[in-house]
């Protein structure tokens, strides 16, 4: 009987596990209470353990900021993805964690984007991309640092103490 | 730059949204350029060292690598940082261009400077805000105009921490945009 119970359980999982997978379970629109995770590699994006707005720099050729979707992630996923993006010359430090509702106030969107993976999510500036090695123009420059300003003004960042275990480091919760 | 104007103080809070571009240099201002300035910058030579090395991807977010052109431009600005300015803030941003910030009780400044050009804006604290942008390929022109960048910016962020009049005029022009 207790044989059984495991194996039904372990199916279950299986089950979820696919599900998940397959983003079956999470809804392509991000909430506005949905709590979205930016993980933190770069060490010139923290200084006196306080967020730069570098640090909300859109991807190059996009006007995107890449997330993790931490309702339906949760953190030791969010860790483990953060971990896994990488490299042995890029350490991992923590997450912004910032409120979907309070970026969409600034004038930004929040958009799923699961062909990356399960979970992830883009902070649409909704502004020029601009040209490789070269600085966008000077409006378009001050606009896209009121928007980063924005973004750092509502996140919290913290940092993870302890990259290589489990999670030791303060509730994620974005600023009140 | 059809439609600039030249004028020879610096603009008042109350003149109308402009973009700045700096105007060829002036004999008077090549022999003023013959003094040495005071070089007080130096912590950040080492960080654009360490900048010029960085890889591709190395935000974690595929940031463009800094070409070595941004990075000798940067070393440009540091080396003309005038006496009385603090040392900015120095940041490699994912495009591959490196950001220059100040902040002083007056208001703050960013330049970003890029492989051909640098575009940025000063925000005093009362006022409006100043763009600034202009060419960086090579040559004397270059050098005075990225030394008036900093003398702007230090004029309207650190006055009154000795800083006068500047010996060379400036022009404002329509927004190319």
């Amino acid at each position: 009987m207790l044989a059984m119970a495991r194996g039904l359980s372990r199916t279950a999982s299986k089950l979820l596990h696919l599900l998940f997978k397959l983003c079956w379970l999470m809804p392509v629109h991000v909430s506005d209470d949905e709590r979205i995770l930016r993980a933190i590699y770069s060490p010139y994006h923290v200084k006196n353990n306080k967020l730069k707005h570098q640090a909300f720099d859109p991807t190059p050729g996009t006007d995107e900021v890449s997330v993790m979707r931490f309702e339906y992630m949760g953190v030791g996923l969010c860790r483990r993805k953060a971990k896994s993006l990488g490299n042995p010359k890029k350490a991992y430090y923590g997450f912004a964690v910032l409120r979907t509702g309070v970026v969409r106030t600034s004038a930004m969107d929040v958009v799923d984007s699961r062909r990356h993976f399960c979970g992830h999510a883009d902070i649409k500036l909704l502004m020029l991309k601009p040209e490789p090695n070269e600085p966008p123009p000077p409006e378009a420059g001050k606009r896209l640092k009121d928007l980063k300003d924005a973004l750092l003004h509502a996140s919290n960042y913290v940092p993870d103490p302890n990259p290589g275990k489990a999670w030791r480091g303060n509730k994620l919760e974005p600023p009140l | 730059m059809s439609g600039s104007t030249s004028i020879t103080k610096f603009p008042s809070i109350n003149d109308t949204p402009s973009i700045i571009e700096f105007a060829k240099p002036t004999p008077s201002y090549l022999c003023f350029r013959l003094m040495p300035a005071p070089i007080t910058a130096e912590p950040g030579t080492a960080l654009l060292q360490e900048m010029a090395k960085l890889k591709k991807d190395w935000d974690g977010y595929g940031a463009i690598p800094i070409t070595p052109d941004s990075c000798s431009h940067a070393r440009r600005f540091l080396a003309a940082t005038p006496q009385g300015m603090t040392t900015p803030e120095i940041t490699p941003t994912s495009n591959g261009t490196i950001t220059f910030e100040w902040e002083s009780s007056q208001g703050n400044a960013l330049i970003e400077i890029g492989r051909t050009r640098y575009s940025g804006h000063i925000q005093p604290t009362h006022g409006q805000t100043f763009y600034l942008q202009g060419g960086l390929a090579t040559g004397l022109d270059q050098q005075i105009a990225t030394e008036q960048v900093l003398a702007v910016i230090k004029e309207l962020l650190y006055a009154g921490y000795g800083s006068g009049s500047l010996p060379h005029s400036i022009q404002i022009t329509a927004s190319a945009f």
